[in-house]
């Protein structure tokens, strides 16, 4: 009987398209069959919602869920086919590095715990390496960086690795960092063309390169850059996972057309409502960039929850407001994020800001 | 090998025409849209030098005697240069060249005759242009070659394209199917439409369509809609956009339709049809409605097929989603009964709407339905009733306890709903009058009178023995006084969500993911089986003295519970609740053997 529950939950999921219903549908699924103690159905419901979750700006769920897959596969090996959730163990390695509670030596057990898995199926260890390169690009750590990207290289592309775009818009993001903005906008053609594409990419690419135009003084191609990624954005207009990028876009028009700016701010910032983690700390860095060019007494509309950080009891927040709200969180992860990570990156990134 | 010698890349143009005129429509029926566009554009341009020209279009169907299918304008024509440079270059079109006229034309790819290559393996077209006033007539065929010559007799100024239909599409071409085609392609254009077959005109397209004229009724309206539509609507909204230029009829729905349903719509670019889709012209919580519109400014896609998604295009959006809340705010003071009509039936996307947009939600406010342990009833009604609205956002929660809810006199929101619990948390924020309680099993226990504290001391050790036996089941007792009191015992689960109840569920240090969420505070909390100290048989709990009879009756009791909530009784309880039963049979023969 549970099962026919369980089915029609399923069937709903197949008919909504906002994914925080699908996630909310799922869970009570997922209820259902721990209830009924059937493993096989809470491994298949928690795989679905780790590939919902990820199109959000934010996971709660899909940690634990990816814990209990785990353990599902690990106590019953043949029920289930490890290679079925390698490519998600990539995103939840992602989480854990976002995560500034999570340690290093945390961190550094379930890496190791991914390469045997990766190993024992075959498969090389370039997906090891991409996490490392992104944890350094987070950390803009350049001698990390060239290390990890010379393991990347030093390993032939397979089924685990990122994909061919993600890849390339990290070298896209190395070369920046180097000071190599032409280098950059040379590597990112491809991208920009269409040639790869995923979907985070373009629009990444495009974001990054219409700010860094703007600071590189190549004011044209900004203009270019900010063009296709809006586009990009208007393709996903419902898909939060484009939060950072919008936030990102919106702090270049800051400096280009400011009623746009607090147009995009206004649209997107309510879609920041989640952890304390990495992504939070650039939004914080880019929201108070941005609002050092709106004017103090400024005033943003925004319908924020009561679980968003900002969130006052009311929906009108003057510039001041909120770029003192994101200096103090910018600081605060900054400080977490070396403490775990045993270094000053962050907070280099925040003098440089 | 000659040294620096450059040479052109070779294109197999028949390849290309196939790919361009395959692959870039998904519809065998795209070139009537295609020529009806190219013949718009010509009779635009011969405007611009003679305002007052009456446009007109003829098509020609092939019939027993005429095997070719004609296609003809009385547009501008085209002269030589023009056939060389816009017929035969790919991706070139007169209409591309200067940026304020091509704001006129529909179409500016220059690929849409390609299009007819579908339908036939040879494209002629003949034409006079007003300026050049020379007949040419150019033969392409889709191996890719085309030839241009002059017509020695005399032809009309415009152009006609003639078509031979390829067997396997000749049903396109006959007059039932085509006419059909062509009205819905053309139905809303300024020019006049005459088909012909077996010398026999027929003018099938004249009037200006009644739904863009200020002058058309609401009945009228609604009669158009149901003749488009087959669906008798609730209401026709007229409107029109300042961004993009967009005027058409907005008609809400009688009928209740699915968040994911796509509704079909008649969405046209300068008179011409483009989409059934929406193409993102209405907000994203407006599936109760469907809506025909022509728009003059905004742009189309390569294959003509859908609107580009720019800036324009979301400004005209905001406008109709602004007018679309005006009529809403509007229809309620206006005419009670329909607005009556449409929260009843669309009470889902306005709720949407109304966490969208607060200024909505203030008007909407007192008449949103929720679905409550007493039916269906509005936020007023509940509000008026009791001063709170509890709510459980967890559907699961809300069979757990509705039935105690009600027994307390307490009507509670089932807002495991899309939308519902979102809405109410908003309110309450919004709302500082309102006081609005979301409940979980364990809160609604708290609402439960405490015994007083003579009852306290009474009931001391007869809790400390219950609880020992209830931490068997990692189960906290209460002793209360609620509602009915016939029920002995009420069971909550503890408050747990999603995630709590995955990690409690890891085994210790299973996986790395495991360790670093266990490594997290923890949350303790039991789960609470809940005596009702006015209940006959607990207060004769109180008198057992037996241990062995307490335990077995508590634990049928804490079984009976679990049923009572709709928790699941997996093999364990029923266990229990068999040996308990098997105790107290034991027990009951030695008594009966010891008398």
């Amino acid at each position: 009987m549970y099962t026919l529950k369980i089915q029609k939950l399923r069937n709903q999921i197949d008919r909504v398209d906002n994914t925080l219903e699908k996630v909310n549908l799922l869970t009570q699924a997922i209820r259902i069959a721990d209830e009924n103690e059937d493993i096989e159905w809470g491994y298949d419901l928690r795989l679905d919602l780790i590939n919902q979750e990820i199109d959000l700006a934010f996971s709660t769920e899909s940690l634990p869920a990816f814990a209990w897959i785990l353990q599902a596969y690990d106590d019953h090996p043949e029920l289930f086919n490890e290679e079925d959730f390698l490519w998600q163990y990539k995103w939840m390695m992602s989480e854990l590095y976002d995560n500034p509670a999570v340690s290093r030596e945390q961190i550094e057990a379930a890496l190791a715990d991914f390469e045997g898995r990766l190993l024992r199926n075959g498969y090389g260890k370039r997906a090891i390496h991409n996490e490392e390169l992104s944890d350094a690009l987070a950390q803009k750590d350049l001698p990390a960086i060239e290390r990890a990207l010379a393991d990347v290289k030093a390993i032939q592309r397979d089924d685990m690795s990122d994909c061919e775009a993600c890849e390339m818009d990290a070298e896209v993001s190395v070369a920046l960092l180097q000071n190599g903005y032409a280098l950059a906008c040379e590597k990112a053609l491809p991208l920009l063309e269409g040639q790869f594409s995923c979907s985070h990419v373009p629009l990444r690419t495009a974001v990054n390169l219409a700010y860094e135009g703007y600071k590189n003084g190549d004011r044209e191609q900004a203009v270019k850059m900010a063009e296709q990624a809006e586009k990009e954005i208007y393709k996903k207009e419902k898909d939060s996972a484009i939060l950072l990028s919008a936030i990102k876009l919106a702090t270049y028009f800051s400096y280009t057309d400011v009623a746009k700016a607090k147009e995009w701010i206004e649209r997107y910032l309510p879609w920041a409502d989640g952890p304390e983690n990495r992504s939070m700390f650039q939004l914080a860095c880019l929201m108070q960039e941005a609002m050092s060019n709106f004017s103090p007494d400024e005033e943003f509309t925004v319908e924020l929850s009561d679980t968003h950080s900002l969130f006052q009891g009311k929906n009108i927040y003057t510039t001041k407001e909120i770029a003192v709200h994101y200096k103090n969180q910018a600081h605060r992860l900054a400080q977490r994020f070396d403490e775990r990570n045993g270094n000053e990156n962050f907070r280099k990134q925040l003098l440089q800001a | 090998m000659e040294e620096e010698k450059s040479y052109h890349f070779q294109v197999n143009l028949k390849g290309m025409i196939a790919l361009l005129s395959e692959h870039l429509y998904s519809d065998p029926n795209t070139f009537i849209r295609e020529l009806l566009q190219n013949a718009v554009d010509a009779i635009t341009a011969l405007k611009h030098l003679d305002e007052g020209h009456a446009g007109k279009i003829t098509v020609i169907l092939p019939d027993e005697e005429e095997t070719n299918f004609i296609f003809q304008d009385n547009g501008i024509g085209l002269q030589e240069a023009d056939i060389h440079q816009f017929l035969s270059i790919i991706g070139e079109s007169s209409k591309t060249k200067d940026i304020q006229d091509a704001k006129d034309f529909i179409g500016k790819f220059g690929i849409g005759l390609l299009s007819c290559f579908v339908v036939s393996d040879e494209i002629i077209v003949e034409t006079k242009s007003a300026l050049e006033q020379i007949p040419l007539r150019w033969t392409a065929r889709s191996e890719g070659d085309y030839k241009i010559e002059k017509v020695e007799r005399e032809i009309p100024i415009g152009t006609r394209v003639i078509l031979v239909p390829k067997k396997q599409y000749k049903y396109i071409f006959e007059a039932g199917y085509f006419e059909k085609k062509i009205r819905f392609y053309g139905d809303a254009l300024r020019e006049t439409i005459a088909l012909e077959i077996g010398g026999q005109a027929k003018i099938v397209h004249q009037e200006e369509p009644r739904w863009l004229s200020s002058l058309a009724s609401k009945t009228d309206l609604l009669t158009i809609g149901k003749d488009l539509f087959h669906v008798n609507f609730l209401d026709a909204v007229p409107f029109e956009t300042t961004a993009g230029r967009a005027k058409g009829v907005l008609y809400i729905l009688p009928h209740r339709t699915q968040f994911s349903s796509k509704q079909r719509h008649r969405i046209y670019l300068k008179r011409m049809f483009l989409s059934e889709e929406d193409q993102a012209l209405l907000p994203n919580w407006a599936f109760f409605v469907r809506m025909i519109v022509n728009t003059e400014e905004l742009s189309a896609t390569a294959s003509r097929e859908s609107l580009m998604k720019n800036d324009l295009l979301r400004q005209a959006r905001k406008e109709i989603a602004g007018l679309l809340k005006t009529y809403l705010q509007q229809i309620k003071k206006t005419d009670f009964d329909i607005y009556q009509r449409i929260i009843q039936t669309h009470y889902l996307h306005l709720k949407a709407f109304a966490l969208e947009d607060v200024d909505f939600l203030d008007i909407f406010l007192a008449d949103i339905p929720f679905e409550t342990n007493r039916g269906q009833r509005s936020f007023q009604n509940i509000i008026d009733y009791q001063q709170n609205l509890y709510y459980c956002a967890d559907f699961e929660d809300f069979k757990q306890i509705d039935r105690m809810a009600d027994t307390q006199g307490m009507i509670l929101v089932n807002a495991s709903y899309t939308f519902d619990a979102e809405l109410l948390r908003k309110i309450k924020q919004r709302y500082s009058n309102y006081t609005v309680t979301e409940m979980s099993p364990g809160q609604l226990l708290g609402t439960f009178q405490a015994i007083h504290e003579d009852e306290e001391d009474y009931f001391r050790t007869f809790k400390d023995d219950v609880q020992k036996i209830l931490d068997d089941y990692n189960c906290n007792l209460e002793i209360r006084r609620f509602k009915p009191v016939d029920t002995p015992a009420i069971f909550t689960k503890m408050d747990h969500n999603n995630v709590q109840n995955t990690i409690s569920q890891l085994k210790e240090n299973a996986n790395p993911f495991a360790r670093v969420l266990q490594s997290a505070p923890k949350n303790k909390a039991k789960n609470t089986l809940c005596l009702n100290v006015d209940n006959g048989l607990v207060h004769s709990l109180t008198e057992i003295k037996d241990h062995y009879m307490l335990r077995s009756v508590i634990e049928l009791l804490y079984v009976q519970a679990l049923i009572l909530g709709k928790y699941p009784v997996q093999e364990r309880e029923m266990k229990v609740m068999n040996d308990a039963m098997k105790s107290l049979i034991v027990m009951g023969l030695d008594n009966f053997v010891n008398l």
